[in-house]
């Protein structure tokens, strides 16, 4: 693994004289792209994408085997045999509480920890890309890792469902009934507005990776807070805090599944992630500006 | 811009560095903060000219059917223990006793509205358009459909008749007149909500012996369309127990297709033209047993006090059939929650809540009062 970011390291720092003296706009997009090419080679993230990749198959062939009975199961569970894109919506109503999360915990707590547990944070900082644009590559890659999880997630459900289920017109949560292609949209702006949710995570995951020379504990610490946030989300006593939660927005998602979508909830979920972000990516920066890296 | 090198090589100045690139982060939480908290400020009363009880009445009568769409959330904080609440699956009448809904309305004169009770990726429709109204739940993916009945020509040529020998104004007046031993009327300041101003109305029970403390009505100043209403119980805690308000909202004609439903295949559908065994489903969910035997009404005003006869509480929240699991357990609820008396009427239970009182004795009758249940007892024992 070191090895790899040691060629693109020096793939970026072979020129330090041109580089330095242009723009370091060539420099940073060949470090974002060394840096994707990393996050995707990962064997650690690759199994977590199959392994959400597999919900939506485990999902389907379940349903098709035995139909569920009533109101059964997770949301949107029982229109799955009605309408194959609903798997869509199950899988991501299903994942979005732990599995989502869990693989952003993983990528974005290994950015800044990871490098400087391998020793190559060093290196990376002899390239003449600013400790800034380090951090700003490090969060785009994670969030790309996040848009991608989501939209595989969402591909299969749809191909799986185009597989085992009817593909009719689609019934939203109003009791309205749509086209398979609105439908689809919808599903892409479902998918679109999930990534979104989850970008508020890379930037809190980002935060703590800075802290620690141990990945391992920045992304379990990740994890565990956007459990302890979802807990705290579902304890009525500590009502008039839950607005303020990163993840009491996550399942707005349903609100474009309303007809007319109902953009309020929707809009105060962008709202929350830009506050979080506001916070912790700015935190993040300090940290990353004020640490002596020594490793 | 810091570059890496000179980071490394600055060793001096390295503490103010540190200090200086603290204080962003601290900047941005200060910012988050104050754009969280300016708006809770932010609600100073807008000033209006004055207007007393009996015109913002005559301007309420009038605005009905004013078009409009927006959003209602209704938080109730009756002091009832937690209800059961069940899931995003069936958003119940029940559940709307504690904590805090939202809902969407759409409403286009007198025959077409439609009021969406939103939960977590479920919804309840509520649609009437002309006679069909429509009661849509997400959950169970059931569709029921009533038809009203058509409008009698006799009784709609009947109703102007009182408005036709008084004007709104004297109506008003003596409407006013009327609730005046018992109610206090008076309109006190303004309020500003939803983005828009708005005259408050109080009502307060002259009976000291109702719950009810207060409840206002803030009207919106252009419409003269009720944009909240709040009851403050008698012994308030500064919060009002039960409030009903616009969040949002706009005064413009929807669009008709908001309005129309149709059941989406696969749905289950009740109504008149299916088999009637499944559709009153609601009357006898909660083990109430069809006796023809009437509510009762104790005194009258703010401390009337409603018997209902023949009604059973579940033993012990067991649900007794699969479609009244969450009505039963909600009961089963507030069984716990009651305190047992007894007296010259006999001995029961009493539930008591900061608006409501409840007195349930074991020979089956219930006694319900928006007053304390001293006044409850009274009234079992006459």
């Amino acid at each position: 693994m070191s090895t790899s970011r040691f060629v693109g390291q020096t793939m970026v720092g072979s020129r330090p004289s041109s580089a330095a003296a242009r723009p370091n706009r060539s420099a940073e997009l060949r470090l974002l792209r060394s840096e994707l090419r990393l996050v995707f080679g990962r064997r650690r993230n690759l199994a977590l994408m199959a392994v959400l990749c597999s919900f939506p198959v485990l999902i389907g062939t379940a349903v098709r085997v035995s139909a569920p009975s009533g109101g059964d199961g997770p949301p949107f569970l029982s229109q799955v045999t009605d309408n194959g894109l609903f798997l869509v919506f199950t899988s991501l109503t299903v994942l979005l509480p732990f599995f989502l999360p869990l693989a952003v915990a993983v990528a974005s707590g290994e950015a800044i920890a990871g490098e400087a547990n391998i020793g190559t944070l060093r290196n990376l900082l002899v390239v003449p890309v600013s400790r800034t644009r380090l951090l700003v590559v490090k969060y785009v890659s994670t969030v790309v890792f996040a848009s991608v999880c989501t939209a595989a997630v969402a591909v299969v459900g749809v191909v799986v469902g185009l597989v085992l289920f009817p593909h009719g017109d689609a019934t939203l949560l109003s009791g309205t009934t749509i086209s398979y292609e609105a439908a689809l949209w919808r599903a892409l702006l479902v998918a679109l507005y999930v990534t979104l949710m989850l970008a508020g995570v890379c930037g809190i995951g980002l935060f703590i990776s800075t802290l620690t020379e141990v990945p391992i504990g920045a992304m379990a610490a990740t994890a565990v807070l956007t459990i302890v946030s979802q807990i705290a989300d579902s304890i009525p006593q500590i009502h008039m805090v839950h607005p303020y939660l990163f993840s009491h927005p996550w399942f707005n998602f349903g609100d474009l599944l309303r007809s007319p979508i109902s953009w309020h909830g929707l809009q105060m979920g962008l709202v929350t992630q830009v506050a979080y972000l506001a916070v912790f990516l700015p935190l993040a920066w300090a940290r990353l500006q004020t640490k002596d890296i020594t490793a | 811009m810091t570059d890496a090198t000179t980071d490394l090589t600055d060793l001096d100045s390295r503490p103010r560095r540190a200090r200086l690139a603290w204080a962003v982060p601290a900047l941005a939480v200060v910012a988050v903060a104050g754009a969280v908290t300016v708006p809770m400020v932010a609600t100073a009363s807008p000033s209006l000219p004055a207007k007393s009880a009996a015109q913002l009445l005559v301007d309420v009568s009038q605005a009905s059917g004013t078009p409009l769409s927006g959003t209602v959330v209704e938080t109730a904080r009756l002091g009832l223990p937690a209800l059961p609440e069940v899931g995003g699956a069936a958003i119940s009448p029940t559940a709307l006793l504690a904590g805090s809904h939202t809902a969407r309305v759409w409403y286009d004169g007198a025959d077409k509205a439609r009021v969406a009770l939103v939960g977590d990726l479920a919804e309840t429709d509520l649609v009437r358009n002309g006679r069909d109204v429509w009661l849509w739940t997400s959950g169970k993916n059931t569709a029921q459909h009533i038809v009203l009945p058509a409008p009698d020509p006799k009784k709609q040529s009947a109703t102007p008749t009182p408005s036709e020998s008084l004007t709104p104004q004297a109506a008003a007046q003596q409407a006013l007149a009327a609730v005046d031993p018992t109610t206090e009327v008076r309109v006190d300041g303004t309020a500003s909500l939803a983005g828009r101003s708005a005259y408050e109305l109080v009502l307060s029970p002259r009976d000291t012996r109702s719950l009810v403390g207060d409840v206002r009505i803030a009207i919106d100043s252009e419409t003269s369309v009720p944009l909240r209403v709040q009851v403050n119980a008698a012994k308030s805690s500064g919060r009002p127990a039960f409030e009903t308000a616009f969040t949002s909202v706009t005064f413009a004609k929807p669009a008709a297709h908001v309005f129309r439903f149709a059941p989406p295949p696969g749905a289950k559908v009740t109504g008149p033209g299916t088999s009637s065994s499944a559709a009153p489903e609601v009357p006898d969910a909660a083990g109430t047993p069809k006796s023809d035997s009437r509510p009762r009404v104790i005194g009258k005003g703010w401390t009337a006090v409603v018997e209902l006869p023949g009604m059973s509480l579940p033993s012990s929240g067991g649900s007794r059939d699969e479609g009244s699991g969450s009505v039963s357990e909600t009961l089963g609820a507030l069984t716990r929650a009651m305190t047992p008396v007894s007296g010259s009427y006999g001995s029961g239970r009493v539930l008591r809540t900061k608006l409501v009182s409840v007195l349930l004795l074991d020979d089956g009758r219930v006694f319900v009062g928006a007053v304390r249940p001293e006044v409850l007892e009274q009234a079992a024992g006459s």
